[in-house]
Order: C-alpha cells, then structure tokens, then sequence
C-alpha cells in the first residue's frame, strides 16, 4: 500500500496545479505581513500524516498569510489534553475539536459577535441560512464564544431506522406491517418460517444490540408515543416531561419484554460486545430479519444488502408514534474555540470564515483535492466517488489523510452538502428516503443543542449519572425478566429519590432559554 | 528399573499430580499468548464467532497487512527505539550510580538523602503541576520529555542499592584504596565489572516500562512524527475500528470492521516482539539480579 499511497499523492500533486476559485467575498490576504498562530486539534487516528503536510493548510496559508503551528493531540489524549491546557492556563490560540468545555471556560475564551458582525460574511450567511444557530451558540451573558465544525449533513437528521429484509416478506408472503401486532406476526414468521431456507432455526427476527448506539431497541418505545433519548426527557406543549415514569414507557416496556421473551429480539442484546455483534450480521448466511443501524451495509454483508429495505412507521396503540431525530442544530457547536492568549482574533475569525466560503476551499479541507475522491458534475453539483482509491485503503483513510476529515475549522452545513448540491451515492439513496420517511415522526418539539447555565449544566449531569445508572439496570431487568405492576410502583418510587423533579426542570429552564 | 523400583507409590503419586499441575500452569500461562498469535493470522469472522480455539482459521495475513503497510508505523519503531535506548541508558546510569552511592556508608547525608529519595514514591505532584514544570522547562512537544520524563526509578535506585550493599564488600574498597584506588576508580574498575547482572535486570526494567509507554508520549507530544510505536499501533487499532459513514465506498467500511479484531490482535504481536527477542539475552541473569535485589534492606 506504500506504493499506492505515493500514487495517490502524485495524483493528489497534480491535480493540485488546478487550484480553486478564490471566493468573491472574501478579501485577501487576510493579515498583510505573515502572521504565526497555533492552534490545537484533536487528530483523527486515521489521518496518517501531521497537518502541516496537508495540501489545505498550505494552500490556505499562502492565500490568507496566515501560518499556523499546530499542536497535534492524538484522539484518545484529546479530553485529557484540553483539560490540562485549561487547568494550567497553557493556551494555544484557538482550539479545534469536540469537548471544549465552553460555559465553564468561558474566562478564558474571547466572544465573538463583534468580529464575526464585522468581518465575517460567511459565518453571517450561515447564521441567516440557519435561524437557530445562533441562539444555540449564545450563552448565558449574550455572547458567543464558539462556532460550529463537523458534517451537518440532512440525511443524518434521523440516526437510526429500521430495515426489514423485503425478500423475506415475499418468500412468506408477508406484507409491511401497519401497526404493531402485525409487526409482532411478521417477527414471529421470520422466526418460525425458515425465511433464509438453511433447515435451521438461525434467524433473528430483530438484530440489535446493546453495544452500538445506532443499533439500541431503546428507540422501540417510540411505537407507545414516549421515548427514550439519552436525556430521557421528551417535550410536548412546551412542557419538558421525564420519560421513563410515563404510563406509555411501562406499556413499551412490557411490549418490548414479550418480544424478548419469546425470542425474537437478539438474545444476546444486553451481553455481547460489537465485535460480535457485527460478526451476527456479517455472517456467510443472512440471519437478520429487521436490523436497526444508521444503514443497512453498516450490519449486513454486502451482498444481502438489496435484499432490505427501510420499514415505513406506523400509529402504534395509542395513536401516535415518535422517532427521535438528531439535536438540531447539528454539528459540533463547541467545536472552533479562540482563547484569550490570540493576539489578533479577528484574523482567525476571517480565516475559519475563508475556509467556510465556497464548496472548493471547504471540502479540499474536508475531503482533500478536487477529484481524488470528490469531483464536480456537469450540472454543477458535485459527488463522492472511489474510482482513485488503492487496494487495502479506504476513502475514510484517503479523506483524513489527503484532507482533514469533519474534525477541522469548516461547518458542512445544507449550503455545502445535501440533496440540493450533492448527489448521493447509490449506496445512500435508500438511507436519504428512510430518513425522509422517520422525520415525520419526529416530536414538533425538542430539547435543541445549546449551551446553558454553569451551575445548571453541571447539576444537571451530576443527577443524570445516577438516572443513567438505574435506569440502565431497571430496563435491562425488565426487559429480560418481565415487569409487574408492583415492580413499576417501585420504580416510580425509586426515580423520585432521583430528584427526577429536579432534573426534569433543569431541563425545562434549559428548553425555556432556547425556545 | 531400579529407579522405579525405588520410587514408593507415594512418590509416584506426587510425581504425577506436580507434573500435571505444574502442565495445567504451564498452559493457563501460555493459551493465552498462543491465541492472540493464532488470533492474530485467523479471520475475524471466525474469532468474533469462537471458532479460533486450538489451531487458525482460514489463515489470512490481511491484518499484518494492514499493519505493516501503515507509513506511520516505520517512524513509530525508529521513535520507540530511540526513545528506548536513550531513556534506558540515562535510567541506567543514573540508577546504578545512585544505588552505589548509598549503598556506601560513608556518604554524608546518606539517610537524609535516601528519605527524601523514598518521600518522591509517596507523593507527587500530580499531572498539573507536572505539566507545569514540564512547560517551564521548555520541553513541551519536545521528544526529549518522552526520554527524561521519568527515566529513573526510586524503586529500581532501592534494588540497586541493596545489591550493591549485599555483594560489594565495604572490605573491597579498603583494599583498593590501599593500592591507591581512588572512589571514581573503584567504581568504573571494579564495582561496574561485577554488576553486570544487576545492570541487565536494571537495563530491563527500564527498556520495558519504556517501551510500553504511552502516556507521557500523550500528554506531551505535539507532533505526528514524535509518536512512539504504541501511540501509532493504537491509533491503527482505534482507527480501524472506527465506522466512518461518511464516505461512498460500503467495501472498504465492511472490510475495516471485518479485520478490526484481527488488527487487534496483530498489533499485539508486532509490538511484542522486539521486548520478546530481549528477553532470552537478559534471561540468564535476571533470576540472579531479582533474587538479590529483592533482599531489602
């Protein structure tokens, strides 16, 4: 692969003579003499060089003068790392990467509105393309302290949904189910029925597990119109409600523990690890019936793939349904920092700002040079394709290594990708409909991403620890052995010796300030 | 037939159940090492379904494959190596020089010296402070922290002192001195030659806890081509465990995950195995140089 690789830089060299269009609005240089900043990232464990060797930091350096030093802190450092930086006052210029803590550092951070008001027409397009983007990003005093980096691509806006094996359902003559005694019988017959024809009774009629948090059945309490999020907590007429002591959660649960008794949920949901897991759904024989994943290729072998397809939801028995979707906005809202030890932050304000300004500067960043696995089309919108990956790489490595990967100073918001400017692989046009599909049972109202009060925030996580540690347990216990009515009595109790009450109305302030 | 003949039925008995417990040891100790190499040439569908349990399934060398091919790790065994050599050297010398010294009881000072020495064992500083002195001294995102950052150990100073102590002879010195036998002398001359058993088990020590670090390398390093060869086996390891959904190519996702476990136990391996050719080398006088130095006092 040595050799492929050094085929792919002087590919990558030469087609870096064709350079991208600069950006009308944006003027440059951004400082007249050359000016060193250093900022820290957190390094993607695929990129297998530094990223002083990466083509966008050159070609951006000598189109802003702008040169950066970076401090580059292995991933599994990151947390640790940025801690210290803080605790020990340490700073570099700015920060690049999830996990900047910023409610709690803001003393040691610089506000931003007024030079992104100044200079800063991208950042001001993003914030009019995306109404809410701004409040999100403000806290408490009315400034914010951070702008957002990552993906934010539409597709993901629902993580996870369900795929059913259609080929199965015409083997057994099954139709789709609309509602959940169907969807019962149709678990039940790919069970009984032999769908995959091997003599054996190897199927599992739902694969999920308990180690990915794509393929979690805690989403299954949607089909009794309650959820179960990582927050536990839904919101419905602007009221913030704790989930797991609705009614509608023990019916769910109930539900879900007939389903696991009776074998049709993964019997090793609670005990196996991913590599197993992955090992079920990557065997030689197709043995998954209905498989929650962010896509079906993630869990089957690719040659069963065809085989799904997204299963449209249905009304469960109380009238409604509810998927849960991703926090909006998306994307790493924490994720571009300037700390008070920058010198000029406006530079860097214009900088992250010439990175976010057209399609060609963002993704020679985000997926490296312009048709080494990004092209344009003719009708001027542009794709993903592998045509140029070596035997043994993968575009992941080929992105992170020949470019940065979503963990740099760029947002890939709507403007950049999705529907309107990209074109989809073929691969994902399946996940883009299910997505489309499940969206409409997402709740109208949500806890939205954001940041809130200091005392607050850290309040709330600390009761959330405790709330996390039961209920892990309980829904566990119930849904392997059963739960009676006495059990859920207790629960109730238990929950409030919790300070639920509490918790739940951190979260009402929280909803209440970002409304 | 004699010999036989003498063994009483009750020796025999305890022949046969020592020999068949110190087997099953034997094996407890050695299946596990035996699977990650197994392991490590097997596919992974048939590791993460248990089906590697004596011999390898469908061999295939995809996961050293992706190990070797990996441009970081060349860099990643050049920095281990140096990183090594010179952290042992210093921790060597400084230790044995150390151990000797107070091993000798006419160094003045010597239980003050030693108390403050032990007093470091108990208590430090903690990572902040650490990091602290660390920036101050200028040495932040500088490899030379990897090799200085602890490279000498109270522990392994308190084993070469007792060492010394048991087998230099206050005696040997009087008599050197007497033919005109300087300290520094003494030292170089005559205690150094008949401490190479000690100096192997320090050298050791020292190699392995240097090699299998990562942490300080973490905290410290600023530069991709600073990384010593765990940070760069684990950054493969995390690497190709990672789902990356993000791109067009569904093949190469599956693949990655499919030899993940594989990868996993490869790097095992290729990060063992220079400490494993040490070994033999150093083998024949570490059973004397722990023995020894575990007499304390």
């Amino acid at each position: 692969m040595k050799k492929a690789m050094t085929l792919v830089l002087a590919l990558a060299l030469s087609i870096s003579l064709v350079l991208p269009a600069l950006a009308a609005d944006v003027e440059l240089p951004i400082t007249p003499e050359m000016e060193t900043f250093t900022i820290m990232i957190d390094k993607e464990d695929m990129s297998q060089n530094g990223w002083s060797e990466k083509e966008c930091v050159a070609f951006t350096e000598k189109q802003t003068n702008i040169h950066i030093e970076w401090i580059e802190v292995p991933h599994s450092g990151w947390k640790e790392r940025v801690n210290l930086t803080f605790a020990s006052g340490d700073l570099p210029d700015a920060i690049i990467g999830s996990g900047v803590d910023v409610v709690s550092n803001m003393d040691s951070l610089i506000a931003l509105n007024e030079y992104v008001d100044r200079s800063a027409p991208n950042i001001l397009q993003m914030f009019s393309d995306i109404p809410e983007m701004r409040g999100a990003l403000t806290l408490s005093d009315g400034q914010f302290y951070s702008l957002p980096i990552g993906d934010a691509d539409t597709k993901n806006e629902v993580n996870t949904e369900m795929w059913i094996n259609q080929s199965w359902m015409d083997k057994l003559g099954l139709n789709m189910p609309t509602n959940i005694d169907e969807f019962h019988d149709i678990l039940v017959a790919f069970r009984d029925q032999d769908p995959n024809g091997n003599g054996l009774k190897d199927e599992i009629p739902l694969l999920a597990s308990a180690s990915s948090g794509a393929a979690n059945i805690d989403r299954l309490f949607g089909f009794f119109g309650t959820l179960d999020t990582d927050e536990h907590v839904r919101v419905e007429n602007d009221q913030v409600i704790f989930t797991p002591a609705e009614n509608t959660y023990f019916q769910a649960l109930q539900w879900i523990h007939q389903l696991y008794s009776e074998g049709l949920i993964n019997q090793e949901y609670f005990t196996e690890d991913y590599q197993q897991f992955l090992a079920k759904g990557n065997a030689e024989t197709c043995i998954a019936g209905v498989a929650l994943e962010w896509y079906i290729d993630n869990i089957i072998l690719g040659s069963y793939v065809p085989d799904y397809t997204y299963m449209p939801l249905f009304d469960g028995p109380n009238g409604v349904t509810y998927w849960a979707r991703e926090k909006m906005p998306q994307g790493t809202l924490n994720g571009f920092v300037i700390t008070s030890a920058c010198k000029n932050p406006e530079a860097l304000v214009r900088w992250y700002d010439y990175i976010n300004s057209d399609l060609d500067i963002l993704n020679l960043w985000n997926y490296g040079p312009e048709n080494l696995i990004w092209r344009y089309l003719d009708d001027g919108r542009w794709e993903l394709f592998t045509d140029n990956v070596p035997e043994g790489s993968s575009s992941s490595q080929i992105r992170r290594t020949m470019g940065t990967g979503p963990r740099a100073p760029l947002y890939a918001y709507f403007r950049f990708r999705g529907p309107d400017v990209e074109k989809y692989a073929d691969r994902i046009t399946g996940k883009v409909e299910a997505n489309q599909s499940y969206l409409k049972f997402a709740p109208a109202q949500a806890i939205t991403s954001g940041f809130g009060l200091v005392d607050e925030e850290a309040e709330r996580n600390m009761l959330l620890v405790d709330i996390d540690n039961y209920l892990t347990q309980f829904k566990a216990n119930a849904i392997v052995n059963g739960i009676t009515e006495e059990a859920w009595q207790k629960h109730i109790q238990t929950l409030s010796t919790l300070q639920i009450d509490e918790y739940t109305a951190l979260w009402q302030s929280f909803y209440d300030a970002h409304k | 037939m004699i010999g036989i003949r003498r063994k009483s039925r009750f020796d025999r008995g305890f022949d046969i159940i020592n020999t068949f417990l110190l087997v099953l040891s034997l094996l407890v100790v050695l299946y596990p090492l035996y699977f990650i190499l197994i392991a490590s040439v097997s596919d992974a569908t048939s590791i993460a379904s248990g089906k590697v349990i004596l011999l390898p399934q469908n061999v295939s060398f995809i996961g050293y494959q992706r190990i070797l091919e990996d441009q970081r790790i060349w860099t990643g065994y050049g920095n281990s190596i140096l990183y090594t050599v010179a952290s042992t050297a210093i921790g060597v010398i400084a230790t044995v020089m150390a151990g000797y010294s107070f091993s000798r009881k006419d160094l003045a000072g010597r239980k003050v010296l030693i108390s403050l020495y032990i007093f470091t064992m108990y208590f430090s500083g903690g990572l902040i402070p650490t990091y602290l002195v660390v920036k101050q001294l200028g040495l932040i995102g500088s490899p030379w922290t990897v090799i200085l950052l602890g490279s000498v150990s109270v522990y392994n100073i308190i084993i070469a002192r007792s060492f010394f102590a048991s087998s230099i002879p206050p005696e040997l010195f009087e008599a050197a001195s007497i033919d005109g036998c300087g300290n520094g002398r003494f030292f170089i001359s005559i205690v150094v030659p008949l401490s190479k058993s000690i100096i192997a088990v320090l050298a050791l020590y020292y190699a392995v806890a240097q090699w299998n670090g990562y942490f300080n390398a973490l905290v410290y390093l600023n530069k991709q081509q600073h990384y010593p060869l765990q940070m760069v086996l684990r950054e493969i390891l995390i690497g190709s465990q990672s789902i990356q959904a993000d791109v067009a190519d569904v093949d190469a996702i599956q693949e990655m995950q499919r030899i993940a476990a594989t990868v996993r136990y490869g790097v095992i391996v290729v990060a063992s195995v220079p400490m494993l050719m040490l070994y033999p080398l150093v083998q024949k006088y570490f059973v004397k140089g722990v023995m020894i130095g575990s007499v304390k006092g």
